[in-house]
C-alpha cells in the first residue's frame, strides 16, 4: 500500500467513526514508516476536515462531530508515543472560555475539541470566567485567538465587557477575538467588538483558521 | 385546520419576575426560574415545593387573566413528592430528584443545569428515580378548575431525549453511550421515558387539553443526532406518548429549540400535530407554514433572544406582524414567544406583543384583504 493509500485509510476510518479500523490503519502506517506527524496531519487531520465538510452540508450531525473528536483522541493516544518529543506544527494558540455569569460548557467544549483536532493549541479556562481572568491569561499565555462563548442573552453584555477589558489593558491589538453561542449572531458579534462569529463548532474552527491567515 | 376569529396568543412560562410585576404580588422563590424550569429556591426555604408551585401558579393564572392571554399551562417540572425539597450540595448547588445537578445564579436570575449524577452504569443500578404515583398533581387540578370552559390547558411534559443527557452530565456523554454502549443508553432512555409517560398520563387523566413534549433535541445548525438514531432510540417512546394522547383525542405538540428541518417528516409520520417555536435564525416560519401548514399547527415565534429582551416597542410590534404575516393565514397558528418569557425579557415587551397581536391578528389576515 502506498503512503497516500495508508493515510487515506486513516482519514476514512475517522470519517466512518470506526475506532478499531483507525487503530489498525495507524499501526499499518507506522509499520510502513509513515511519519507520526504525517499520520496526524494528513491522516487524521484530513479525516476531521472531511467530517467537518459533511457536517457543514448537513450530512453529519452533532453526535457524529462529537464521536469524530472522541475517535481522533483515541488515534492521537496511539501516535503520540511515536513522536518521541518532536513537536507537531500548531495552527495557532487559542484561549477559550465561557464568559462570566454563564455556566454553559457543552458547546464550548465541543469547539475546544474541534480546534484541537484541527491542530490548534487550546487553553480552556472553563465556564463563568471573569474578564480579568481573560486579561491575565491573555497576558501570560499570549494566545493568537481569544474565543468567548455565551449562551444566555443576559450574558451578551459580559462578552462586550471582556473584549473591552482586553482593550483597556492594551492586549486587544495582539489577539483576534472569536465569539460563539446561541445568544450571538454576526450583527451582535460586530456590535460587541469581536473579529469573527462562529455559527457552529465547525464554523468556529474555520473562522479561527481564517483569522490567522489574514 | 379551521380559521378562528383571531390569532390566539399564548406565552411559554412567564418568569415569576413578570408575574410579580403584572399582579403586584410577591412570588415564592423570587423569580429567576430559568435553566430547565428549575426554580431558584434557596436552601433556607423550608416550604414543601408543591406548595410553592401551587401558590406561584395561582398568581401566574391571575397574571394571564390580567394581560389577556388565551391559555393556561402546567409543567411536569412542577410536580414533587409530598414534603420534597431539593438536596443542596452547597448553598447554591443542588441535585434534583432525577439526579440532575443545578446551580442557582442570582446575579443573572437564572438556575443553570451544570452536571448529572449518573456517571457510571453502577450509578444507574443504584439510582432511585421519582415515583409518578408519589408526585403531587394538585397544581393540575387547580389549573384545570380555574380554566373552566374559557381557557385550554397545555400540559408540558418531557419524554426521553433531554433528561438522559442531563443525568449523564452532558450531551457528549450520552452520545458516547449511544454509539459505544447502546444497551446502557437504551436502559437509561427507557427508564426516563417510562416515568415521564406515567406523569403525562396523570395530566391527561386530569383533563389537560394539549400535551406538549419539550425535550430540546437540536441546536441552530441541526438536530443533535442523525434521524436514524432518533428513530432507533428516541422516537419509539415519543410515539407511545403521542398514541396515548390521540387515544384520548388530545392533540400533541412538539417543542424543541433549534433547526428541526431534518426531522419534520418523521414528526408528521409519528403523529405530531403542532410545532413550537420554529426558532428564529434556525428555521423560517413562513417556509414551515408553506411546507407543513396543512399537517402541523405552529406556535411561536416572537424572538425572545434579541427582540423581547432588548428590542424597542416598534421592534416588538414588527416582529409580531412578521409572525402573523408568515403563519396566520387559514388558521393553525398561535402567536407566542420563541422559547419562554424568561427573566431577561422586558415585561413591557410582553404587553406590547399581546397588544399588537390583538390589533393585527384579526381574521381574515390584513395582508390578504
Amino acid at each position: 500500500m502506498s503512503k497516500r493509500e495508508l493515510l487515506e485509510k486513516v482519514a476514512m476510518s475517522l470519517v466512518e467513526l470506526d475506532s478499531e479500523r483507525l487503530k489498525n490503519s495507524i499501526e499499518d502506517a507506522l509499520q510502513n514508516k509513515v511519519l507520526p506527524q504525517e499520520i496526524i496531519k494528513e491522516g487524521m487531520g484530513r479525516g476531521m476536515e472531511l467530517v467537518g465538510e459533511r457536517y457543514e452540508k448537513g450530512e453529519y450531525f452533532l453526535s457524529e462531530l462529537i464521536m469524530a473528536g472522541v475517535t481522533m483522541k483515541e488515534g492521537m493516544a496511539l501516535v503520540e508515543p511515536h513522536l518521541k518529543g518532536q513537536t507537531t506544527e500548531t495552527a495557532g494558540r487559542v484561549l477559550i472560555g465561557t464568559v462570566e455569569g454563564d455556566l454553559h460548557d457543552i458547546g464550548k467544549n465541543i469547539v475546544a475539541t474541534m480546534l484541537q483536532s484541527a491542530a490548534f493549541e487550546v487553553h480552556d479556562l472553563g465556564v463563568d470566567v471573569p474578564p480579568k481572568t481573560f486579561v491575565e491569561k491573555t497576558r501570560g499565555l499570549k494566545p493568537d485567538i481569544v474565543a468567548l462563548s455565551a449562551l444566555l442573552s443576559v450574558t451578551i453584555g459580559k462578552v462586550k465587557e471582556t473584549i473591552d477589558a482586553l482593550k483597556e489593558f492594551s492586549l486587544r491589538e495582539n489577539v483576534k477575538v472569536l465569539v460563539g453561542g446561541s445568544c450571538l449572531n454576526e450583527k451582535v458579534a460586530r456590535e460587541v467588538g469581536a473579529d469573527a462569529y462562529g455559527y457552529d463548532a465547525w464554523d468556529g474552527v474555520n473562522k479561527a483558521k481564517q483569522l490567522l491567515s489574514k | 385546520m379551521e380559521q378562528p376569529d383571531r390569532v390566539p396568543i399564548d406565552t411559554s412560562f412567564m418568569d415569576l419576575i413578570h408575574v410579580e410585576r403584572i399582579t403586584g404580588k410577591k412570588a415564592f422563590g423570587a423569580g429567576g426560574g430559568g435553566g430547565g424550569g428549575a426554580w431558584a429556591i434557596s436552601p433556607e426555604v423550608k416550604t414543601d415545593l408543591n406548595k410553592v408551585m401551587v401558590e406561584n401558579q395561582r398568581i401566574t393564572i391571575e397574571a394571564i387573566r390580567r394581560i389577556d392571554l388565551d391559555a393556561f399551562a402546567v409543567s411536569d417540572y412542577w410536580f414533587f413528592p409530598k414534603g420534597y425539597r431539593h438536596k443542596f450540595i452547597d448553598k447554591d448547588t443542588y441535585v434534583d430528584m432525577w439526579g440532575k445537578v443545578y446551580r442557582v445564579r442570582n446575579d443573572v436570575r437564572t438556575t443553570y443545569w451544570i452536571d448529572g449524577a449518573i456517571k457510571t452504569e453502577e450509578d444507574l443500578d443504584n439510582f432511585t428515580p421519582p415515583d409518578p404515583e408519589e408526585l403531587q398533581y394538585d397544581l393540575v387540578d387547580l389549573t384545570v378548575k380555574e380554566a373552566g370552559e374559557e381557557y385550554p390547558v397545555a400540559g408540558w411534559t418531557h419524554c426521553a431525549s433531554l433528561y438522559p443527557y442531563l443525568m449523564r452530565g452532558g450531551i457528549d456523554k450520552l452520545v458516547l453511550d449511544v454509539y459505544k454502549n447502546p444497551s446502557f443508553a437504551k436502559r437509561l432512555i427507557n427508564l426516563v421515558a417510562d416515568i415521564n409517560f406515567e406523569i403525562a398520563k396523570q395530566m391527561l387523566d386530569r383533563k389537560v387539553d394539549l400535551i406538549v413534549e419539550s425535550d430540546d433535541i437540536a441546536d441552530k445548525k441541526s438536530p443533535f443526532y442523525p434521524p436514524r438514531i432518533f428513530r432507533e432510540f428516541f422516537f419509539p417512546p415519543l410515539k407511545r406518548l403521542i398514541d396515548e394522547c390521540h387515544r384520548r383525542s388530545v392533540p400533541f405538540m412538539k417543542h424543541s429549540d433549534g433547526n428541526l428541518y431534518p426531522l419534520l417528516d418523521d414528526f408528521v409520520e409519528i403523529g405530531v400535530n403542532g410545532l413550537h417555536p420554529i426558532e428564529p435564525g434556525a428555521m423560517d416560519l413562513a417556509d414551515v407554514k408553506k411546507r407543513y401548514g396543512d399537517k402541523l399547527f405552529l406556535r411561536g415565534n416572537v424572538d425572545c433572544v434579541h427582540i423581547l429582551p432588548y428590542g424597542t416597542e416598534e421592534d416588538v410590534r414588527r416582529d409580531v406582524r412578521r409572525c402573523i404575516d408568515a403563519a396566520a393565514e387559514g388558521g393553525g397558528f398561535i402567536l407566542s414567544d420563541s422559547n419562554s418569557m424568561h427573566s431577561n425579557v422586558k415585561t413591557e415587551n410582553i404587553l406590547t406583543m399581546i397588544e399588537e397581536g390583538r390589533r393585527y391578528g384579526k381574521y381574515p389576515p390584513r395582508h390578504s384583504v
